[in-house]
């Protein structure tokens, strides 16, 4: 392919730059050995298990046996409790640091007073698989500090091509997998009726999460309407508000740079459509669980910002990091509590407002957007327009 | 149906044959790990089986879908996936002055590396790269200045 006016102005204004990056590219691109794993492709497309991602000692216990430990266990946890709740009060006291349901609905937010908005980016989210949704999200989990257990649990459409993944176990008459992707994290996968139902957990069993979907899979089954009050989730936990994707849509997230009057400290704060962002708290630090919203500390990478999630019923919110590595400002647990209370729902018009004074880049799709679930924001696609 | 099958499959392993090395280059230059390059490449073939007979231009197709999936993959796996991928990594035998570039590169903010790598790998010109990414010209350009301008202070400095 040809270059164009913009690259030749790259190569002018730097050009041992551009030379040397030509030359690594090409270099580590050469280097780049690529194993024929054709067998595996093959092996998946045939339905059969590729192996490796079961962690190995993983066993699942026999439910008689894992009753009588419960039993016992229950005796112990008894005399824990009160100690336990003594100790997390101070963590879970309170709602959620962001309002999400404000009733504006737009889905802009503004940072609080104090801070002035300096530029804003989008980037787009896989959109799955056509005719997956509609679709609903829970997140359970036990509040509390010292990376608590959480689940994340979808139900879904049905995929085209069975999950392959890890191996193949019961799930209340049902063929099920189990897996273990990363970390400690397991997920028990199991379909019915056209739908498939996922449970990751985080320090949560794998009965515990055969358990959820079993119970959600009954009542697809049965045509009842899915209700998590009626899922026996482990002890201690607190679902929060179901989120329903109607469509199969191409969603984007807004990362608005903010800068701090005065200091000029930066924090970049993400608005996604509800969902998305759930994930990221099977890693969380803490999670407080309230009316619905969970919110939860994320401890950085070394050398990198903390990052508080809010996993909201209309949007969720990530508040330090930035989705594109750009540098931000080192803040506080307390300082980014204070500074995601601040943020505010506003209107279409205010929004623009604010918009219209940013000194840096602002997103041309943005400034289009009416809200933050609109064209040309969010699309739904087009095999699923029928 | 099992003939279409069967010849489908066929038709996806021979391609898959022909373009793994490519895709999972491009996806290393991307991502920076060779391990995930290899995952985005096989999952890549996976979601144009179910589609194949429809695709004009399976080649195409999968260099989107790779683009796509390196770009979309820290936001699915989530961020301990991100942690991992942050943790210092064992690079191609270069040398030095490549070397350098290439752990520079792959400090950069992602969407500079991304355009970077699709702009100076694969050649394209920044429409395309605009086209591919879903980002306005402008935008791409103004990253492809900071990425290059990052990349000199940091070989330079």
């Amino acid at each position: 392919m040809s270059r164009d006016a913009g690259s030749d102005t790259l190569d002018r204004d730097f050009p041992d730059a551009a030379a040397r990056l030509r030359a690594t590219l090409a270099a580590v691109a050469s280097a780049t050995t690529a194993p024929d794993r054709s067998d595996e492709l093959e092996a998946a497309l045939s339905g059969e298990t590729p192996g490796g991602l079961v962690r190995p000692g993983s066993r699942r216990r026999a439910p008689g046996r894992r009753r009588l430990l419960a039993v016992a266990a229950a005796v112990v946890v008894v005399a824990l409790v009160a100690a336990v709740l003594v100790a997390q009060s101070r963590e879970d006291a309170g709602p959620p640091a962001v309002s999400t349901e404000a009733d504006i609905g737009t889905g802009w937010y503004l940072p609080p007073a104090g801070w002035r908005v300096t530029s804003v980016d989008t980037d787009f989210l896989d959109v799955g698989e056509a005719g997956a949704c509609p679709c609903t999200t829970w997140l359970a989990a036990r509040p509390g500090s010292d990376r608590p257990p959480t689940l994340v649990v979808s139900e879904a459409g049905e995929p085209a091509e069975p999950d392959t993944t890890g191996r193949a176990i019961d799930v209340g008459g049902r063929e099920g997998r189990f897996a273990t992707p990363f970390f400690r994290n397991r997920v028990v996968t199991a379909a019915a009726a056209g739908r498939q139902v996922s449970v990751s957990g985080r320090k949560v069993g794998q009965d515990d999460l055969v358990a959820v979907a079993d119970a959600l899979l009954d009542q697809r089954e049965a045509g009842r309407d899915l209700d998590m009050a009626q899922v026996p989730l482990p002890d201690g936990f607190v679902a929060t508000a179901p989120v329903v994707t109607p469509a199969w849509l191409s969603e984007h997230l807004v990362a608005v740079t903010a800068t701090e009057n005065g200091t000029g400290r930066r924090l970049v704060y993400q608005v996604v459509p509800a969902g998305w962002l759930r994930g990221d708290l099977l890693v969380a630090r803490s999670i407080r669980v309230g009316d619905g919203v969970a919110t939860g500390l994320v401890d950085g990478a070394a050398g990198s910002p903390q990052t508080l999630y809010t996993a909201g019923r209309r949007v969720d919110i990530a508040v330090g990091d930035s989705p594109f590595g750009e540098p931000t400002s080192t803040f506080s647990d307390a300082e980014l509590r204070r500074f995601a209370a601040g943020l505010h729902e506003v209107t279409t018009d205010d929004w623009r407002a604010a918009l219209a004074g940013a000194p840096g880049g602002v997103d041309r799709d943005v400034r289009r957007a009416a809200t933050l679930t609109s064209p040309p924001l969010v699309v739904r696609h087009p095999v699923d327009r029928r | 149906m099992v003939a279409d099958e069967d010849e489908r499959r066929e038709r996806l392993i021979a391609l898959y044959r022909d373009e793994r090395v490519g895709l999972v280059r491009l996806a290393h230059l991307m991502t920076g790990s060779p391990a995930l390059a290899e995952d985005i490449v096989q999952e890549a073939f996976l979601r144009l089986h179910p589609v194949l007979d429809t695709v004009e231009k399976p080649g195409a197709y999968l260099r989107t879908t790779v683009v796509n999936l390196c770009r979309s993959h820290h936001r699915r796996e989530g961020v301990a996936r991100r942690w991992l991928e942050r943790q210092p990594a064992p690079g191609a035998d270069l040398p030095p002055e490549l070397d350098e570039t290439w752990r520079a590169l792959r400090a950069l903010p992602e969407a500079q590396r991304h355009a970077l790598v699709l702009r100076f790998y694969l050649d394209l010109r920044i429409a395309d790269i605009a086209a591919l990414l879903g980002k306005p010209t402008g935008t791409v350009k103004s990253t492809l200045h900071r990425g290059l301008a990052a990349l000199t202070r940091e070989v330079t400095s």
